[in-house]
Order: C-alpha cells, then structure tokens, then sequence
C-alpha cells in the first residue's frame, strides 16, 4: 500500500520531468517520427536489449541471495573505507538547511531516474541508434560491475556507521522512501555508489550528444553532480564510494563505446529470429 | 586478526625455509619474535538495526585505535552479528543487547564454563574460570540471593567476563486516542495483552513491528537471538508468566504450584485446548521439558537441546506426568527450590505437531530447531490467522482460551482481550516510518522495541505520545576468550573501562538508559550496588579519553609500546 502510493509519486514526479523535457529537447515532431520508425530502432539495440534484461533481472536475484552470499565471503570492507577517510561526509552536513536537504532528496529520488529515462528517450528519437546502443551497453556495465561489488564485499554507509555525526537526512525527511529503496537495495551495498556511477555515466553521453543536445548538456552535467553529492549530503554513501562510482562510469563509458564501435548495430533481425516469429 | 596473523604466519615460514635454504646463522633471529601488535575487530550491528550499540563500538575503536591498537570497526546486519557471536564464536569484541535478564539465574547460563562449548547465549564468550563458576553455583544453589549475588559481583568486576555499558529503556511509541493505560509500553508478552485488553477496537489492534521475522518464522522454539517475543508469547501459553508488577510469577496455565520431596508439582488448570482444539494435558508438558532438553528425543548420539531454554531446562532433571492435569518436575541437584521456579516459563508445545520433527536436518540441529512452523499451534490467547511474508502478521483472539473462564483476579485484567479482533503486526522499515503511519492511523503502536534515533520526531508527531520504563536487556561488551590478548582479565580490565557510561546513558540513549557497569537489571534487588562493586571509572571526562593514563594502564599489565606508540602483547 506505503508501496504503491509512493511508487505513483515516483511516476508522477518523474513524468513531470520527462514530458516538458522531451517536449523542448527533442520535440513533438522528431519524437512521433521516431515512434513511427520505432521497429528499425528496436531492432537495431535488441543485441543490447537482451544483456540488459538479464542484468536488470540478475539485480533481484542479487537482492535475494547476494546477502547471504555476501555474508559467506564476509568481505567486510567497512572498517578500512571508514578508516581511508573518517568522517569526511560530515563537512558536506554541515552546510545542511532544510531548503538544500528538500532539494537532495528531490535530486536522489526523483532526479536521478530522471536522468537515466530521458537519455534512453532522447537517444531513441536520434536517426543513428548508435548512441542508444551505447547507453544500453554502458548500463550493463555499471549495473553488472556494480552488482557483482555488491556481492563480493559488505560495505555499509556513513549512516550506519557514523549515526551520531552524519543524519540519515533521506530517511528522516522522507520515511516512506524506505519502502521503495528497500525494494532496490539493501544497506549492505554502498560500495561503489550506483547513483553516482549511473549520473556520471548520463552526463559523459551528454557531453558526446552535445551538437544534437546542447540543453540536455547544460542540464544533465550540474544533475549528475548534484546527484553525486546528494547520496553523500544524505548519508548514504561515502567519498570513497563515490570515487569508485565515478571510476565505473569512466570505464563504462570507454568500454561500451569501443563495444558498439567493434560489433555495431543490427540491421534486420537475424534469420532465424525471424522465422521463429513467423512460427509462432 | 586472523588473516593478519596468517599472513604473519606464512611470511614467516617463507623466512625461514629461505634461511634454512641459505644460511642457518639467521634462522633463530628469524623465529625470534617476541611481541605481536594488538589487533581487535570490534562488531556492532549497523544503525539500522541498533544506533546505540553501533556508536558504542565505534567510539570503542577510536579510542583503541587512539591507544595504538590495531582496531577495526566492522558492522554486521544484526542475525549475522549474532550467528558469527552466539553460535561460530567468530568475533574478537561485539557490542549487542543480552536479553531477558529477568532473573540472577540467567547469569548461570550466561557465563558457567560448563556452557563455552554450547551455541547460543550459553557463555558465548568462551569464560572458563574456577571463581565464576563457584558463584554462579553459590547463586543458584541459595535462597538468599543477596549474598549469593554480593560474591559474585565481587568475581565479576575482578575477572570482567564481560562489559555492561547501560541498562536502557524499552520505548514504545503509540497513538494518543489509543486507550492504553499511560506509560504502558509493550515489552514483554503480558505487556501487549494488557493494552489489548483495554484498547476496545472495533478492528484488529495495529501493531509497528521493526523485524520481518515473525511475518515469515513462528518458531518459538529456533532462535537464539530472537528478541521479540511479544506475539509468540501470546500464542504459546506457558505455566507461569514472569509478574508485570514486581517479582516472581503469576499462574498460567498452571492454576497452582507447590514443593514435594524435592519436587517441583504443577497443576494444570482444568479444559484448556490448543489451537486445534486437541486438549492440552499434563503429558504435553512433560514432553514440552523432555523436548527442549533434546529435541531429538534421544535419536542423535548426545542430547541437542533447544538452545534458547539451556538455562531453564538445566534447572530440573526430569518432568513426569502423573495424571492428566498434574506434572512432576524433579528439580536438578544443587538447585534451589525458589529459582528452579524459573522452568515454568518455557512455552508449552502439543506434544502431536512436534514429537515428529525430531529428525537431524544436520550434525547437531535437529528439524525442530530450523522449523519455520508457519502455522503455529499453541494454548495462548492469540491464535494464528494469516501472514504476508516481510509485510504483515494477524492474530485473532482464541475464544476457548482459559482466561474467558477464570475469576482470578490477577488475570481478570486480561480476559477482555478474547472479545477483541486480535492484533495485526505490520513491518515498519524504521521509527521514523512508523511515526507516519502512526500519524495516518496505519498504526496503533509500536510493538518492537522503538527504535531511539526517531523518538526526536515524536514531538512534532501529531497525536502521538511515548512511553518507556526499564527492560530487561542490558547493553553488553562481549570479549572472546579464546584470543589473546582477550583471554588476560588484566587486559579486559582496562577495556572495561575506556566506556564513558554516564556520558553514553546521556548522549547516546537521550537519557533512555541507566549508566551501569554492572550485569544485572533495576528490579532484582533494593541494595545499591554500584556504590560497593565497579570495574572502575573511565579515565577522562565527557566523552574525551585521556589517553596517556590508559596507555599507562596497558603498560603495567605488561603490555608494552614500541617507538611508533603502537601497543604490543
């Protein structure tokens, strides 16, 4: 029930987004021309389509059994982030005031899946479906590496671990989120930070696409980074997280680049894709 | 600690084959090793599951780490903490909650030496010392607990077995319209009947529950870090429930007890069903003891006991049925008569559903003890009805329940419970959640213990107030025996003391605790004992160590610095 209500929220923040942006950035007619070439495009991605499935649905099964996988290893690297930098998070706190904190949680829940939903819009509405095919690639890799840190190593936040220093400004301003990141997340797994990773992922693209964006630039760059920083102004994540986020993204991006430039895009479904759908 | 004194290990032996391959000059400067630097994992379960001992242990390794230990602090989610802890003794320090210290007998368990081999709260700690164990003996063995218990806190502040750093509150955070009796709070099974006794609803009683568990395992039996208990103490009767308002206890579903020969009689009282409508009789009772004293029932090669109840089915040696509604407990040798009372506590299970779960599921755990027993059957006032697995449980009242028919008047309190709609539990992920859903109506109260980092906001919470009183759990410093230098009491004494208890009482519990370092809870005794017993006063002020004296410390319990300030053993 908590569940849905706020998940409607979520939809209706994003959208609020979404729509204006898409509206200005690409506009209606570059958008419904695309929707009526949509099967070329759809063809084009689908190698990379399939990849990001399996990561997506590898996320819930990592969600059910990566904890105990994770406790078996018990790879506790806490401790040693903790002892890298202290209590550095607490500086960014310090500038705290309810008008920032409102917009960090705005930025952290609903910014963020702003900034990874409009990318696959907009890049869909481009003739060349190869900036498309390296998003999707560039999600694969960040959620597969991330995924798999996850597992491997326990690692919990500034919130946990500093809880009389740092506020855990997310779950106090807004209690029912918790409903929602726990449905994605579990508090084991801060190491590297997702957020970060994804957002800074969206603004390199940003940066690639800026003659056919050039707005989408100017926005996506000062989002990414406020993202970035909301997960640690919020407590949740550590420098040091971030710092490995960011690490992801840059790898991410050089690999999925070289990936679409060494296999390309499809131009027709394979043969036999196709005669399985004749069959059926 | 392991790994670096592994890694140690094998540099070492490199050294040496190297040595022996080249020249045999070097090799006794090799093996000659004098000192090891101190290394200490301290664990804690992370702030989600337990701010207070999170900051603990966290202030506990600055402050080793300040004295030139080499400390680590390692969050563990709480099951984990407690599986590594109480059942792998995997753990150099943790910091955690000892619960239900309702009675000095609970001690017995807790640290006899009898019990360091035994998974669970059974001496997990590894202790293994000749004058604890002569006072814990002395303990169970006397009426007179008062000199009993004098001796040994006079062992324990000398050997420190273990730390106390607070005895805190339980908190319960409710609706205001909710009529409940003011400063009620819902720790202990009693406790919530009480409120939903009086809280005349038309609909289920709605209660904020802070762990799934109960919402997916209703073992009463599996679990040896299993807090909450609230709800399953409702649904599996025992003989006598601990008394809400002082000492001793009031009868259950035992009408009466008495003292024969030595032993301990019991008489049921008379009709009472379980859930299934089956009757409850004196056999199950006796098969209830026989059960949890070896859930194998004598199948695996030695006894494997439901760890939970060590403490009180040590208490007698055998329970016998001898008519329908009468069982004999023949108390154990060396066992007072006043504290093998304790034993009528444990849950009554019929004997149908759980003489057949005997079987091993693994060396040493029998299919009783891993269970998930979905649908629980018991005699108590709360029946099961359903569940949703991480979101909710509902109870409904059991209208053949004893307490319809009884005109006792300690227990007439509770019967209009029957005429309710039960109890719903519902999973709130934290305080803060469920202060919102208390302030929506989702929510009537909380039940599990209210987590502290949100009382804050009950203030600015519409319509909702709080209550607290002091619980039965102590906020405990376990030390694992089996590693050095944890195993030298003179270095424990020193450890002991770098806690800044009034200070921790103040800040980190906001008051919701009692500054102790002694292992027993308010209601036990009317002598002040902190001002005859104590494992000394923290060497600083306000929080703030002074670390030269405790540095002091370590050197005159022989431990010794090198140039760089690091501590060696």
């Amino acid at each position: 029930m908590v569940l849905a209500d706020t998940l409607v929220v979520l939809a209706a923040n994003v959208l609020a987004m979404l729509v204006p942006a898409v509206a200005v950035s690409v506009g209606p007619r570059r958008f419904l021309g695309a929707l009526r070439d949509s099967r070329r495009r759809f063809v084009a991605v689908a190698p990379y389509l399939l990849p990001l499935a399996v990561v997506l649905a590898a996320r819930r099964l990592a969600l059910s059994i990566g904890p105990e996988i994770s406790w078996y290893l018990e790879w506790n690297v806490t401790g040693f982030i903790y002892g890298l930098e202290g209590t550095a998070v607490v500086r960014l706190q310090e500038l705290a005031s309810p008008l920032l904190t409102d917009y960090f949680v705005f930025v952290y829940l609903y910014g963020y899946v702003f900034l990874l939903v409009f990318p696959i819009v907009a890049y869909f509405a481009l003739d060349d479906t190869d900036r498309l095919a390296e998003l999707l690639v560039a999600f694969v890799l960040n959620y597969g590496i991330g995924l798999v840190c996850y597992v491997l190593f326990v690692a919990y936040g500034p919130r946990n671990v500093i809880p009389e220093v740092v506020d855990s400004l997310l779950y106090t301003t807004q209690p029912t989120s918790q409903h929602l990141t726990g449905e994605v997340n579990r508090n084991t797994n801060v190491f590297p930070s997702l957020h970060a990773s994804l957002s800074a992922t969206v603004a390199l693209f940003a940066w690639r696409t800026r003659s056919e964006y050039v707005e989408w630039l100017l926005l996506a760059v000062p989002l990414a980074v406020s993202v970035a920083v909301a997960t640690m102004y919020l407590g949740i994540h550590w420098v040091t997280d971030v710092a490995g986020g960011l690490v992801l993204a840059g790898g991410s991006y050089w690999l999925a680049i070289r990936v679409v430039d060494r296999y390309g895009c499809w131009e027709s479904m394979p043969a036999f894709f196709s005669r399985l759908s004749a069959r059926s | 600690m392991t790994s670096n004194s592994l890694s140690r290990r094998a540099f070492l032996a490199s050294a040496v084959s190297a040595s022996v391959a080249g020249c045999n000059g070097i090799q006794y400067r090799d093996r000659y090793k004098p000192g090891e630097r101190v290394s200490l994992t301290v664990s804690a379960p992370p702030a989600d599951d337990d701010e207070a001992a999170t900051t603990i242990a966290r202030t506990l390794t600055d402050r080793l780490s300040s004295l030139g230990v080499d400390a680590v602090f390692e969050p563990k989610g709480r099951s984990q903490l407690y599986l590594d802890a109480l059942i792998n003794h995997d753990f150099d320090v943790f910091v955690g909650r000892y619960p239900n210290l309702t009675h000095p007998d609970a001690l017995y368990p807790l640290l006899h030496s009898s019990f360091a081999p035994e998974p669970g709260w059974q001496n997990p700690f590894g202790v293994t010392s000749v004058a604890i164990d002569d006072s814990l003996e002395a303990l169970r063995e006397s009426a007179d607990s008062t000199a009993a218990l004098r001796e040994f806190l006079d062992v324990y502040v000398e050997r420190v077995p273990f730390s106390v750093v607070t005895a805190p509150d339980f908190l319960t955070v409710r609706r205001e319209a909710l009529s409940v009796p003011d400063g009620a709070t819902t720790e202990r099974p009693l406790d919530v009947l009480a409120q939903l006794a009086s809280s005349s609803l038309d609909r289920p009683f709605r209660a904020g529950i802070f762990s799934v568990e109960i919402t997916e395992n209703r073992n009463p039996v599996a679990g040896e870090f299993r807090w909450n208990d609230q709800l399953l103490g409702l649904v599996y009767d025992s003989l006598a429930r601990p008394s809400r308002t002082g000492a001793g206890f009031i009868p259950w579903a035992a009408r009466e007890w008495y003292f024969e020969d030595g032993d301990l009689v019991v008489e049921l009282r008379p009709g009472q069903t379980f859930h299934d409508d089956s009757q409850l009789t004196a056999q199950d009772v006796a098969f209830t003891l026989r059960f949890l004293s070896d859930t194998s029932l004598g199948a695996a090669s030695s006894p494997v006991p439901a760890t939970r109840f060590r403490g009180h089915t040590t208490l007698v040696s055998g329970a016998e049925a001898t008519d329908e509604r009468t069982v004999r407990f023949e108390v154990a040798d060396h066992v007072d008569p006043v504290n093998a009372e304790r034993v009528l506590t444990i849950p009554i299970l019929p004997e149908a559903e759980w003489a057949d779960r005997t079987e091993l599921v693994e060396e040493r755990v029998t299919k009783a003890l891993v269970w998930e027993n979905r649908q629980p059957v018991g005699s108590g006032p709360l029946a099961f009805e359903e569940a949703t697995p991480e979101e909710s449980v509902q109870f409904r009242p059991y209208e053949r329940h004893f307490l319809g028919k009884t005109s006792d008047d300690r227990l007439t309190e509770y019967a209009p419970a029957l005429d309710t709609d039960g109890v719903v539990a519902r999973y709130a992920p934290s305080g803060e959640d469920a202060l919102v859903a208390l302030g929506d109506g989702r929510l009537d109260t909380s039940l599990h213990l209210f987590p502290l980092q949100a009382v804050g906001g009950v203030e600015g919470a519409n319509d909702v107030v709080s209550a607290s009183s002091p619980s039965d759990e102590l906020c405990i410093v376990g030390y694992n025996f089996r590693r050095a230098p944890l195993s030298d009491f003179r270095f424990r004494q020193v450890l002991a003391r770098l806690h800044d208890r009034e200070h921790t009482a103040a800040s980190v519990f906001d008051g919701f605790a009692r500054a102790t370092d002694l292992p027993m809870v308010e209601d036990w005794h009317e002598v002040d004992w902190s001002s005859e017993f104590t494992v000394g006063s923290f060497p600083g002020s306000d929080g703030e160590l002074d670390v030269s004296t405790v540095r002091d410390r370590f050197e005159e319990a022989g431990y010794t610095y090198d140039d760089d300030g690091n501590l060696f053993r």
